[in-house]
């Protein structure tokens, strides 16, 4: 429909590629288009040949890259491959909680009202079971309002779990996680499990394992110019979690042959990965985003202004408009774009998140995420990064401009009245 | 590619690739061959499916070949892919509810007939449905109904006229259509029948729903059956069992709801009287008391009738009676009638010869030969007999 190319902004659903990444797979079309001349291909890593040997090779390369993305000295014996940060958030949750469930029935679990929609799906299963939940509320900027103190009375002798977003996937704003863990020193609670979902944190902002005095963390692969397809959960030495999948693999913790193409791209981004770097470079042009939306729409909002958020990411909300109409409208006009999360954009339905930091229904429907990643920037002038913004801002302010003025006219037009039928029945009904 | 008769549409002014169209997609053969014809014409296509009602996992298997199921929204996704057209879900769920599945069950406990179609265009496709096409900067809406919109240059009018092949005509759905609407509106299969229609979803390469049956029952309603949906949707209060009474008020039995009936309705019938049973048929109903009125064939017959809630696609001479002809249910060969209309957003209709059962809360449409010029939802009916009961409605 549109002529040029789309530009895309939703590299919290999933980035593009890796340069290296793209190259790493290069490296191996060969042997696989000629796999009996090339005399090597990447085979299933769990046979005892040169071909599974090779594919070992990569696997061990691969932990050891994602372990140095996690800080100096992380054991890499200590990072498993999962499908998705969503499997690795559940297979932590569930494999805490249902050892909880052995000792009391009615164990319990601290965690955000801002968590992503793997770790929602998990807190219903768990009110079903009889858990008991208690959601850290967050203010209207989105950050935690809980304090060391708070997470400390918080805690319960039946306390089994403590699970918290680090980066929210929606806003950007960075939790402070490191008071959760405090508490737990302090309170010596050993017996608590602390889980982080660093999906959205990896490779925006620096990680280091040591210093998080957490015992698991999640991450995903798309999030940072691997495929999708691939997840990781890092897990502290000496802890240890029930099957989530059965199998010999990832050194007896998770079953099923590894995704291995996948995972040689995560090998390839997680060596570039540069998380000071890249926020340094996507926060200047964010921050031009915000500043022009801000001047040149009307009644546009951004969520999380002021608090502490990583560098790619921009969620604002627009009063009077449906976003989902806004992010069709946006794709037409050649602009891939969400609002909110990627996993409740297929329906229009409030944002948890917004609706959590104090915004109306209507103001959790009309809002809209753009996010960034260095890709966007690669090989590029800063003039022809500036035009691909001016044009999105461009459509924008065209596309909300048109639909608030198609909402004026549809709350003129004359309408039916519909009789209150069941109102007049009941009423009338009542003395026969 | 068979050419489409566009001439019958309201003709767009720009030309197609640049002229954009919002095609309201159900997954069905109808609907998916209107897109692949605007496409092919070379139109800037944009599907969407409306997710009106969610079913349940339960239900999947039996709504299968339904109206928003998983499936047809599935299947008007391929044909979209298909045929390199974007496509968008949207969830319209709390408007199905509260305009045409709430105002369904308003209805049936008012002791009215209502018909869910004709709710859902008017307040769904060509209200809701329709700013949404605004919203995405579409020059038209499209959908996949059996009717033909004509646009009259001279008056700078849309006209909406039946469709080509009488069998499949929907143009009584859609009366409720406002003229801003029917401007911006195509019905690419106006024209077509639909075997027809069928023989060019193959061409198109649609083999997922060229042999999809057509739908038949109300699409929210399961194996439960309106019956069993009004239960469970409304509260026993509002459903009072009472006694079934004939015309000339003598008792024959009871019945557990007046909601469970409609005028004509033979079946169903709980009367004690064996000799009785053979040709009654209810009548009418009497609200005040809950009682059933049962009569026979000849009770069912009336020539007036008064409804109210219209709306005109051509203004009507308000102050003469004129002469027309009127459609009284979705399967009525229209009649011949006489049409007075009151300011009071009110008609009159009198019928040349007297018609079988004239059911409150249907739609009547008003005709002039092949065109609809208006209709609206019938209050009562009456015949010469029982005038005082029409007068009560009219405004003095």
């Amino acid at each position: 429909m549109q002529k040029r190319k789309p530009i895309y902004l939703d590299s919290n659903a999933g980035t593009p590629l890796h340069p290296h990444a793209i190259a790493s797979l290069r490296e191996w079309i060969d042997a696989y288009q000629r796999p009996t001349e090339s005399g090597e291909f990447l085979g299933n890593p769990s046979s005892i040949h040169s071909h599974g040997r090779i594919a070992k090779q990569v696997l061990a390369e691969a932990r050891e890259a994602v372990a140095s993305s996690l800080g100096h000295n992380t054991d890499s014996g200590q990072v498993s491959f999962t499908s998705s940060g969503t499997e690795s958030n559940q297979w932590v949750i569930r494999s805490v909680l249902e050892k909880a469930f052995q000792k009391t029935p009615t164990p319990h679990w601290i965690t955000t009202s801002v968590e992503h929609d793997s770790v929602l799906q998990m807190q219903e299963w768990f009110l079903a079971k009889g858990g008991q939940l208690t959601l850290v509320p967050v203010d209207s900027k989105g950050v935690l309002v809980w304090d060391e103190a708070a997470f400390e009375e918080a805690l319960r002798p039946e306390t089994a779990l403590i699970s918290m977003i680090w980066v929210n996937n929606e806003t950007g704003v960075i939790s402070p996680i490191h008071l959760a863990s405090r508490a737990l020193k302090k309170s010596r609670r050993e017996d608590v499990f602390l889980h982080i979902d660093g999906a959205q944190a990896w490779g925006k902002i620096p990680i280091d394992v040591q210093a998080l005095k957490a015992d698991s963390l999640a991450l995903s692969g798309h999030k940072i110019g691997a495929a999708s397809g691939v997840g990781v959960l890092w897990l502290k030495r000496g802890k240890q979690l029930e099957f989530f999948i059965r199998g010999k693999q990832e050194r007896g913790r998770r079953g099923g042959t590894e995704n291995i193409l996948g995972i040689l791209t995560l090998l390839a981004a997680a060596k570039a990965m540069d998380p000071k770097l890249s926020s340094q470079r996507l926060r200047p042009w964010i921050t031009y985003l915000e500043t022009a939306i801000l001047t040149r729409i009307p009644e546009a909002e951004i969520n999380g202004l002021g608090a502490p958020r990583v560098g790619n990411t921009l969620n604002v909300s627009f009063s009077n408009l449906r976003a989902d109409s806004l992010v069709m409208a946006l794709d037409l006009a050649g602009f891939s774009i969400s609002s909110g999360s990627a996993c409740s954009s297929g329906t229009l339905a409030a944002s948890h998140v917004l609706l959590a930091m104090g915004r109306t229904q209507e103001e959790a429907k009309s809002s809209l995420r753009i996010s960034l990643d260095p890709s966007f920037l690669t090989d590029r002038l800063d003039d022809a990064v500036r035009n691909d913004l001016d044009l999105f801002l461009n459509s924008l302010e065209k596309t909300i401009s048109r639909m608030r003025e198609v909402a004026t006219q549809s709350q003129t037009r004359k309408h039916y009245e519909y009789p209150s039928y069941g109102k007049q029945f009941s009423s009338d009904q009542a003395t026969v | 590619m068979n050419t489409l008769p566009m001439e019958n549409s309201s003709a767009p002014i720009k030309p197609p690739s640049e002229t954009k169209v919002l095609v309201a997609m159900s997954g069905g053969v109808d609907s998916s061959v209107a897109a692949a014809l605007l496409k092919s014409q070379g139109y800037q296509v944009i599907g969407v499916h409306l997710q009106l009602w969610d079913q349940g996992e339960s239900n999947q298997e039996k709504f299968g070949a339904r109206c928003c199921s998983l499936v047809d929204s599935n299947d008007a996704r391929r044909v979209c892919d298909k045929m390199g057209i974007p496509f968008y879900m949207i969830n319209a769920q709390d408007v199905f509810r509260e305009k045409v599945v709430d105002y369904f069950v308003h209805e049936y406990l008012q002791t009215r007939t209502p018909n869910p179609c004709v709710q859902c265009n008017n307040a769904v496709k060509f209200d809701y449905l329709f700013d949404r096409a605004q919203e995405l900067d579409c020059d038209f809406m499209a959908t996949g109904h059996y009717a033909q919109v004509r646009m009259d240059s001279g008056e700078q009018k849309a006209r909406l006229h039946k469709a080509g092949d009488s069998k499949k005509d929907q143009s009584y759905f859609l009366f409720g259509m406002t003229q801003k609407a029917l401007q911006m509106t195509m019905m690419p299969l106006g024209g077509l029948n639909k075997e027809h229609v069928r023989k060019l979803g193959i061409e198109f390469g649609l083999t997922q729903v060229a042999d999809k049956p057509d739908s038949q029952e109300i699409c929210f309603i399961g194996d439960e059956g309106y019956q069993g949906f009004i239960e469970k949707n409304a509260s026993e209060d509002l459903r009072k069992s009472g006694v079934i009474r004939t015309v000339k008020g003598q008792t024959l039995g009871s019945h557990s709801g007046l909601f469970r009936y409609t005028i004509g309705q033979k079946k169903g019938l709980n009367i004690n009287l064996k000799e009785e049973k053979e040709g009654l048929c209810v009548v009418g109903f009497d609200m005040n008391t809950q009682a059933l009125i049962v009569g026979n064939e000849s009770d069912l017959m009336k020539d007036e009738l008064v409804a109210t809630r219209m709306n005109w696609l051509q203004i009507p001479d308000l102050v003469r009676p004129f002469e027309c002809h009127a459609r009284i249910r979705a399967h009525h060969q229209e009649a011949p009638c006489k049409v007075t209309v009151f300011k009071n957003d009110t008609v009159h209709v009198k019928f040349d010869q007297p018609q079988r059962a004239i059911t409150p809360g249907q739609a009547v449409v008003f005709y002039l030969k092949d065109e609809v010029i208006g209709g609206g939802f019938i209050e009562r009916a009456g015949s010469e007999a029982n005038l005082e009961a029409l007068q009560g409605k009219l405004p003095s």
